[in-house]
């Protein structure tokens, strides 16, 4: 059962089109990663998405509702956790995420419930009468999340939640998007640090220039991008014998040499099968191994391989 | 009702804090105080003038007396001090002018010749050029009814014809009678409104601001993402500043009515409401002026730019009368002009009827820039 | 002296790039000037006093040819009105300062010898009132002696008298009036109302200049680029002369075009000793910074100092008489307390050209009140900008 769907969603911008006939869906449960460079659409998708942004063309709906003709439906079902700190720095951690509740039409007893479980969820409840001016940029994350989750929406939004903090606290932050998720939410993130998304996220979806240019789980993408594991050798001399005899092992799909012969590059079918005998035609001509890598495929290179350039260093 | 919530945030960050109370409230209040205390020290002072009428004859008594029927001048006769005396006193600021009648006047006159007598001042204005003016005219008509009593033939002064005319004009036959006109005193002296009212748009300018530092930090996107409409947002930060300012109105007026005594003669419900219209104009106003600047921090900048000079051309310190012409065409286009105004016919004994073009002037021009500002209090959907 | 100069010129750019500063640092105190100026100059107004002449009487013309000569005089301005209602609305809605109307049966009233009137409307204004009055009491006067004149002496005789008195009656003034002032105006002591504000508000906003120097040192210390220049190889000292510097070089800019503008485009007559002004608003602007470092000490954050300063400021202008004039004389002596008071007037004495001691006089106690505010200054500095001190 598809939870949110985007239906050919197009935003522009005077002229300028930031998000290009976008069109797919996201299952309840899932977390979704939302993938890609600097300026690629994901917060303007977000955007749109949470009502902040009109569209210029298409639709999106969230549990049925359409964002364009029953926002308030689609804006009770979800929680957006913004980009920036979009919290007050004079009010207290409690009254900061009181105020929102309110917004969001809690009151009385269950208001209270609720603000007490998101700060506890958070991590903060005995800050809760300290103000963010007093807190970590950690803590003022983990803040930014309690406001938005108090009314334990169905989907949880986050934009680049864990931009600029110290590991612990992402670490943090990415465990609490896995118990909100067991707990029966489900979480879009968006980011572009890889490694994240590769962590948590079910399902990933690249987007590069308002164009989403790949959607699946985290195998789908790389069998779609038909990419294999790596193993690196590093040698201590050059044999052209022990080339032609690894170039032609039935499992080893391609070769490369590189530093004069002294690092070989394999791409295999499956490493764990053939890693033994390529370690024996090594051996055999008298070569010592120097260092051994594997690399697995990942979302970073998928992406060179997408677009013909990395995801960072925009 | 979302937008109560909004509302009560705003009134929260205004007035709540401790640094938040003595700004807004407190020293406000003690400024007005204050200011109510001075004032009520300058509104009494008639000019002064002393005389000394040291006419050896009968006839400066004629002059003299006459001053005494000018209701506006604290007369002090003292017949007593020198010229010179007279002089110094003026000099030293104890009086504001003096009339000096010279002992020789009565018998000058009935010779035909001239003897002056002398007015005293520090310098030429409106009110003491009027009481020379008003002394010459008494002066010459005495010097005419002498004329008249002198005989063609023998060129004498009849002295009883004269005394006779000279009676026969103290109980005149034709006279000014002034009618009352029941005018307000707020136009005439509006320091104390004039600051309530400056106050106050400091005041809304502040919480505007906060509605620009919501903007800037992105949570009043934040609080779109909740179920509201662009709407309840708007309304909620239209309803905080009004909010705002009233309760600090009503604080403003309580103290004033009630505590300084200060009272300027109209109820208390009536003022309220006057200074209602001119909060709705006054956070039109900010918000519009809000929509032509980038942040929060240039808007404190802009603001005072606004604010002051608007007030002292709007006649909310001293009369709008003492302004060249042109400018006081310009105070029209401000609104504390037509609150004055207002406050000032309620004041005058007139009914709300009296004052409702200047009602509907405050209101309109908050219909103009709330539609102007009004970008600024609700969050943004295209950009 | 190359460090010094460096941060110094670099400061001026920064103040530069913010326009609405020095749109506020320049433009308000030239419309202050402005406005107060024109609103207390003392050139007399004339009291607008609005007429309606009923009277069908043989007295009709005299009345009106009463009013057109009044209005010709410096005191009053005539308006002539439709209606009678109409002389009340508009001194109510003060388009008149005061009104007066004159009865249909006037004429015919006095001709039978009954007592006659005319009914008039004071305004908000007692000065106006006063002005008003004095001419409406001129004509009444003289009708009141003709009447007199004829009750007694028989209208022939009466009529021949005033023909005969006529010839003699006075192109000579009656009173003589000697102003004991040398300017224009008491409240503005011997300088004119636009020349007092000008001298007031330079030097407030030539204090606030002195604000800005400290803001940026405290905009420096938050944003850690003052600590960044704790690492250069320089005197710290040097670098922090260098930025205040910078802002003082801002107000010296200020004052240069309120002088310059306030001469040229409103005709302030600055009295001509440009370098004792200089002096003045040098001494006024050290005063200033002196006093914002101080505050800052003790007050830390930026809006705090901001706030407070400008309370500190008012107040002195306050008392000193810039906002109410004639206030100095009511506060027991406080004003002598304030920079205001020593800089505005001594910047008047030199306007008015008093004695040189006077001046110098002033000069005096002001370097005495900036060098004392510029000690303590240099004592709290450390408070200012040191991050943890």
């Amino acid at each position: 059962m598809s939870l949110v769907i985007f239906r050919d969603v197009v935003k522009k911008y005077d002229m300028v089109i930031t998000v290009n006939h976008l069109q797919f869906t996201i299952g309840e449960g899932e977390i979704f990663g939302l993938l890609g460079p600097n300026g690629a659409g994901k917060s303007t998708s977000i955007q749109m998405l949470s009502g902040l942004l009109s569209l210029s063309s298409g639709d999106i709906l969230v549990d049925g509702f359409s964002i364009q003709k029953q926002p308030l439906e689609v804006k009770r079902r979800i929680g957006l956790v913004p980009q920036e700190l979009a919290i007050y720095e004079s009010l207290t951690a409690r009254e900061n995420v009181t105020f929102f509740g309110k917004l969001y039409g809690l009151r009385g007893a269950l208001l209270r419930d609720r603000v007490d479980e998101a700060l506890q969820f958070v991590g903060l409840l005995e800050k809760a009468k300290e103000k963010p001016s007093t807190f970590s940029g950690g803590m003022k994350r983990r803040l930014n999340i309690a406001c938005a989750i108090m009314h334990r929406p169905k989907l949880i939004i986050m934009d680049e939640p864990t931009v600029g903090i110290d590991p612990q606290s992402r670490n943090h932050i990415l465990e609490s998007i896995r118990t909100l998720n067991k707990l029966g939410s489900t979480v879009i993130y968006t980011s572009h640090y890889m490694e994240e998304v590769e962590a948590i996220c079910t399902r990933i979806g690249i987007l590069d220039q308002g164009k989403l240019i790949a959607c699946g789980t985290k195998d789908e993408l790389k069998r779609q991008a038909g990419q294999g594991e790596k193993l690196i050798f590093e040698i201590d001399r050059r044999s052209e014998a022990s080339y032609k005899e690894i170039s032609e092992h039935p499992g080893v799909k391609h070769l490369e040499e590189r530093d004069q012969g002294l690092t070989l590059e394999v791409a295999v079918k499956e490493s764990s099968s053939i890693l033994q005998d390529l370690l024996f035609i090594i051996q055999k001509h008298g070569i010592h191994l120097r260092k051994l890598t594997r690399v697995e495929p990942n979302l970073e290179s998928l992406f060179l391989q997408m677009t013909g350039r990395t995801l960072r260093d925009e | 009702m979302p937008s109560l919530h909004i509302a009560a945030q705003l009134i929260r960050r205004t007035m709540g804090s401790r640094r938040g109370v003595i700004m807004n409230v407190v020293l406000p209040a003690l400024i007005l105080s204050l200011m109510a205390g001075l004032l009520t020290g300058l509104n009494a002072n008639k000019a002064i003038i002393v005389v000394n009428n040291a006419d050896q004859g009968s006839y400066g008594a004629y002059l003299t007396s006459e001053q005494g029927q000018m209701p506006y001048y604290g007369i002090l006769k003292d017949t007593k001090l020198s010229e010179n005396e007279l002089k110094e006193l003026v000099l030293a600021g104890k009086a504001d002018a003096a009339i000096y009648v010279p002992s020789d006047f009565s018998s000058q006159l009935l010779d035909g010749v001239r003897s002056k007598p002398v007015v005293y001042q520090m310098n030429e204005q409106l009110w003491n050029a009027s009481l020379a003016a008003m002394l010459s005219a008494e002066v010459d008509r005495i010097y005419e009814s002498a004329e008249l009593a002198r005989s063609s033939e023998t060129s004498e002064v009849d002295p009883t014809l004269l005394t006779a005319l000279l009676q026969a004009q103290a109980v005149p036959v034709v006279s000014a009678v002034n009618k009352e006109m029941k005018l307000g005193q707020i136009v005439s002296s509006p320091m104390m409104i004039g600051l309530i009212l400056m106050f106050l748009m400091l005041l809304v300018s502040q919480s505007i601001g906060f509605v620009m530092e919501d903007r800037e930090t992105r949570v009043m996107a934040r609080m779109y993402t909740a179920p509201l409409r662009s709407m309840d947002i708007a309304f909620g930060n239209f309803m905080g500043s009004m909010l705002v300012g009233t309760i600090q109105l009503v604080i403003f007026l309580v103290l004033l009515y009630h505590v300084f005594g200060y009272s300027p003669g109209i109820s208390f419900g009536s003022l309220l409401l006057v200074l209602e219209c001119f909060l709705f104009a006054a956070v039109g106003l900010s918000s519009a002026t809000a929509g032509l600047v980038r942040n929060s921090n240039q808007l404190s900048q802009i603001n005072n730019l606004i604010i002051i000079p608007s007030c002292l051309v709007s006649g909310c310190f001293f009369p709008l009368s003492m302004l060249p012409d042109f400018m006081q065409k310009l105070a029209n286009f401000t609104p504390q002009k037509w609150a004055i105004q207002a406050i000032d016919q309620l004041g005058g004994g007139g009914s709300y009827s009296d004052i409702g073009w200047q009602l509907l002037i405050l209101l309109l021009f908050a219909a103009v820039l709330i539609t102007f500002g009004s970008v600024v209090l609700r969050p943004n959907r295209t950009s | 002296m190359r460090v010094w100069w460096t941060t110094a010129y670099y400061e001026l750019v920064k103040i530069s790039r913010m326009r609405s500063v020095l749109a506020i640092l320049i433009g308000m105190p030239l419309l202050l000037i402005l406005l107060l100026g024109s609103a207390f100059d003392t050139e007399i107004k004339q009291a607008k006093v609005v007429v309606f002449n009923a009277d069908q009487g043989d007295m009709k013309a005299s009345i009106d040819t009463f009013w057109q000569e009044a209005d010709l005089g410096l005191y009053i301005e005539v308006l002539q009105a439709k209606s009678a209602n109409d002389v009340q609305d508009w001194v109510r809605e003060g388009l008149a300062d005061y009104g007066v109307s004159i009865p249909s049966a006037f004429s015919e009233k006095v001709r039978s010898g009954n007592a006659a009137e005319w009914l008039t409307f004071e305004g908000r204004y007692a000065e106006k009132n006063i002005a008003a009055e004095a001419a409406v009491n001129r004509y009444m006067s003289s009708v009141n002696l003709q009447l007199a004149a004829i009750r007694l002496m028989g209208a022939e005789q009466a009529a021949e008298a005033f023909g005969q008195a006529g010839t003699s009656a006075s192109n000579e003034a009656a009173i003589a009036v000697h102003n004991l002032g040398m300017g224009n105006s008491r409240i503005f002591g011997e300088t004119t109302a636009i020349q007092y504000y000008s001298a007031t508000y330079l030097i407030m906003f030539l204090l606030y200049g002195g604000m800005t120097a400290v803001i940026s040192l405290i905009n420096q210390r938050e944003s850690g680029t003052l600590h960044r220049l704790y690492a250069i190889p320089s005197s710290f000292r040097i670098i922090v002369f260098g930025i205040v510097f910078g802002a003082c070089m801002l107000a010296a800019l200020q004052a240069i075009v309120v002088i310059l503008f306030t001469t040229y485009v409103y005709d302030v007559n600055w009295g001509g000793h440009y370098g004792a002004i200089a002096l003045i608003c040098l001494l006024a602007t050290a005063a200033g910074v002196g006093l914002a470092i101080t505050v800052a000490s003790f007050v830390h954050n930026k809006k705090s100092t901001q706030t407070m300063f400008s309370i500190i400021v008012l107040s002195m202008t306050f008392l000193s008489g810039g906002m109410v004039t004639g206030i100095e004389n009511m506060v027991g002596g406080a004003n002598k307390l304030t920079i205001n008071h020593w800089a505005s007037s001594t910047l008047r004495a030199i306007m008015n050209g008093s004695s040189q001691t006077e001046v110098w006089q002033g000069i005096g106690v002001l370097s005495l009140i900036a060098l004392g505010l510029l000690i303590v200054a240099v004592v709290r500095l450390p408070k200012v900008v040191k991050r943890h001190a």
